[in-house]
């Protein structure tokens, strides 16, 4: 074979591969298979899938890999800290919770198909907690035909918490009620005139976007929003609209990475307009390695704060460290009281099928977790909680502007 | 702050362009020698650049020794890749090297979460605070850097194959190294040291690259994909144009995003590359035949 033909078919295979790695990259929705056999309603001598006489398999998807994993780690490592501690005192209706978490890699695709892998191959019980919106969002569809519950996945969107995916228990607030009560707090502290938002694109970016307008009203403030795609290369791009707009607060909803590498490219041109963050900024996590281009950062508070100074965090606090060997980060928090709630689901259901824990859920009425503002579901409710507080980030620390109320 | 958002834009497109030109030429170094498509040289960058980042932060040590070790440590992969893997491949199967080179890049990426952790963490900015404004545009000591190394890597890269004898050799090494063994060339040394020269230039690359953004396990694909990308559309065997369509489609991906919205960046690299090949005349991307006495 001449070097031609080699270089040649190098270049289609070449060509060929490239457009395979690009496809795997993209979000691609699928649909899931009809049907499900899910009961509707209670009947506490049912069984249902993933119970044993031994064991409750319960089970998400989270990111686990790329741009995303810092929260999906953490959070994972969160739950299991709790269900293991459960499992030490005797586990639940007399059974151990197995969780399995598979990764998804913040991707609405693969988060379909992961789910699709544990409901039917894993036959998990519930689905306990998740982490992430766009990818959470590739469930929801497949979920709902299956009649899985769900239960206080962090995944702010406002196509959950309502009855239109009424097998989605929301425990985290959406990003329109999150960024109308951080602009909220803003606007009664300072009159800017013009401020930005960076956030994933979809129903992350919109959700957000409409928060800020609903608080901004007929105030004479422009509003730039720029949607990013995650695991950006240049931003540049960005740095050069928001520069342009002459923006005086930038708002952004992206990963940790790439809030830290769209901070360091605004921190390349000299551009410091106060930076508001999503509640996953107040994390230890990302305050630890980005820190130092995000001081001054205001950021929703969307669970209490890890200090010694409050009685309950304190406490979970160094239960999680006695069962860890490690300080809990706000996404080990996450995690933890995800874990929590599914526990107190399970624990309260009058039977271990779908149907029942639907209806223990259900009744949720103020439920204190310690981390959360209290939990309230009903039968045509799905919003458990409905409010947020604002810290900024000084030094490594977080101090609270606006507590959780 | 500057006064110049159009020019701010192509400064950055420029860097970017040029960090995809230098990787692009570390890929082109081996291609043309060994005639060896390497898939797994961006994460070769990437060991170096993520165990860099481990030394500094988790060892303590100073970031030039980190940076060092990173770069030692980018070296032995990839020479290990091109002296140990490569040379197994028959040379009557085109394209082995691609799907080997695959699962390299495969078991890279494992191999470095198992090791480190896969989460993404944040690199030292290498002089980002540090700037100045020129004509409008702000320029920092961290573009001046990309701007500087890239010219004198690639200048000397170009000097070094076609000004010296070992450039010579390496030539006539690639072309047919029966014959130019038996002209006393030891072509097993010079591929090896080609190896870990782009070794070098994988890691330098992969540091730059996270002092701009953030180290992980994976960030470094995207950056190879529009390197090899620029390969494909300038030609693989040639020199300046790839380079130059590297440079050219960090400028053009900067300006799809600015206009287009940040989604409009890759898929606008990759219709490109569909666009380039339908109008490009083929005398400009088919593989050049020397003419000999």
């Amino acid at each position: 074979m001449s070097a031609a033909q080699k270089l040649k078919s190098i270049r289609i295979l070449a060509g060929v591969t490239i457009l395979g790695l690009a496809l795997t990259g993209c979000a691609v929705s699928g649909s899931g298979s009809g049907g499900g056999d899910a009961a509707a309603d209670c009947v506490p001598t049912d069984i249902g899938p993933g119970v044993t006489d031994s064991t409750i398999k319960v089970g998400t998807t989270m990111p686990l890999s790329g741009s995303g994993a810092a929260t999906g780690l953490a959070t994972r490592d969160g739950q299991q800290a709790y269900y293991d501690m459960i499992n030490a005192d005797g586990g639940v209706q007399d059974r151990q919770i197995e969780l399995i978490v598979l990764d998804d890699e913040y991707d609405p695709s693969t988060a379909q198909s992961r789910m699709r892998q544990l409901v039917e191959q894993e036959e998990i019980f519930v689905v306990s907690g998740g982490e992430g919106t766009p990818n959470f969002l590739g469930s929801v569809p497949y979920l709902e035909r299956k009649k899985v519950p769900a239960i206080a996945p962090y995944a702010p969107s406002d196509q959950l918490g309502n009855m239109s995916n009424p097998h989605i228990f929301m425990a985290a607030v959406d990003y329109i009620t999150e960024f109308q009560s951080v602009t909220e707090y803003i606007l009664e502290q300072d009159s800017p005139s013009k401020v930005a938002l960076v956030a994933v694109a979809g129903n992350v970016g919109e959700n957000s976007e409409e928060g800020i307008k609903n608080e901004i009203g007929d105030k004479d403030i422009e509003l730039l929003y720029i949607p990013e795609t995650p695991g950006t290369t240049d931003f540049t791009p960005i740095v050069s609209q928001l520069t342009q707009f002459g923006a005086e607060y930038v708002y952004l909803v992206l990963t940790n990475a790439d809030t830290g590498g769209l901070l360091k490219a605004m921190d390349r041109v000299g551009y410091q307009p106060t930076a508001v963050a999503w509640g996953g900024m107040s994390d230890s996590a990302y305050i630890s390695e980005y820190g130092d281009v995000s001081q001054g950062m205001l950021v929703a508070l969307e669970t209490a704060n890890l200090s010694a100074e409050d009685p309950a965090s304190a406490e979970f606090m160094a239960k999680y460290e006695e069962l860890t060997g490690a300080a809990p980060t706000k996404f080990n928090q996450q995690g933890w009281v995800q874990a929590m709630i599914t526990t107190e689901a399970l624990r309260n259901a009058e039977g271990l099928s779908r149907g029942c824990v639907i209806k223990s859920l259900e009744s949720f009425n103020e439920f204190e977790t310690g981390i959360y503002p209290p939990i309230t579901w009903g039968p045509d409710r799905r919003d458990g909680v409905k409010s947020v507080g604002v810290a900024v980030i000084e030094g490594t620390e977080l101090r609270v502007l606006q507590d959780v109320k | 702050m500057g006064s110049s958002p159009l020019g701010q834009l192509l400064l950055g497109g420029l860097t970017s362009g040029l960090l995809y030109a230098l990787l692009l030429l570390g890929f082109l170094i081996v291609f043309q020698v060994s005639k060896t498509v390497n898939f797994a040289y961006g994460h070769v960058g990437m060991v170096g650049a993520f165990s860099a980042w481990l030394a500094w932060s988790s060892w303590a040590l100073p970031l030039p020794i980190a940076i060092a070790f990173g770069v030692l440590l980018a070296v032995i992969v990839n020479s290990a890749i091109g002296i140990i893997v490569i040379t197994k491949i028959p040379p009557d199967r085109p394209g082995l090297d691609l799907i080997v080179t695959l699962g390299i890049f495969l078991f890279l990426t494992a191999a470095m979460q198992l090791l480190i952790d896969a989460k993404a963490h944040a690199f030292p900015s290498l002089g980002g605070g540090s700037r100045v404004v020129i004509g409008g545009i702000v320029v920092n000591a961290n573009d001046i850097a990309i701007i500087v190394l890239s010219l004198v890597v690639i200048g000397g890269v170009h000097l070094l194959f076609s000004r010296t004898t070992v450039g010579m050799a390496l030539r006539a090494s690639a072309e047919s190294p029966a014959i130019a063994e038996s002209a006393g060339v030891n072509v097993r040394m010079l591929r090896l040291g080609v190896w870990m020269v782009a070794g070098v230039i994988a890691a330098v690359v992969a540091v730059l690259v996270a002092s701009r953004l953030s180290v992980d396990a994976f960030y470094m694909t995207p950056v190879l994909i529009k390197a090899f990308v620029a390969g494909m559309i300038g030609g693989m065997d040639r020199f300046f144009a790839p380079l130059a369509v590297a440079v050219g489609i960090g400028i053009y991906e900067a300006l799809a995003i600015y206009f287009l919205g940040a989604s409009a960046g890759t898929p606008a690299v990759f219709l490109l590359i569909i666009i380039a090949l339908a109008v490009i005349p083929k005398r400009f991307t088919a593989a050049r035949h020397e003419v000999r006495a």
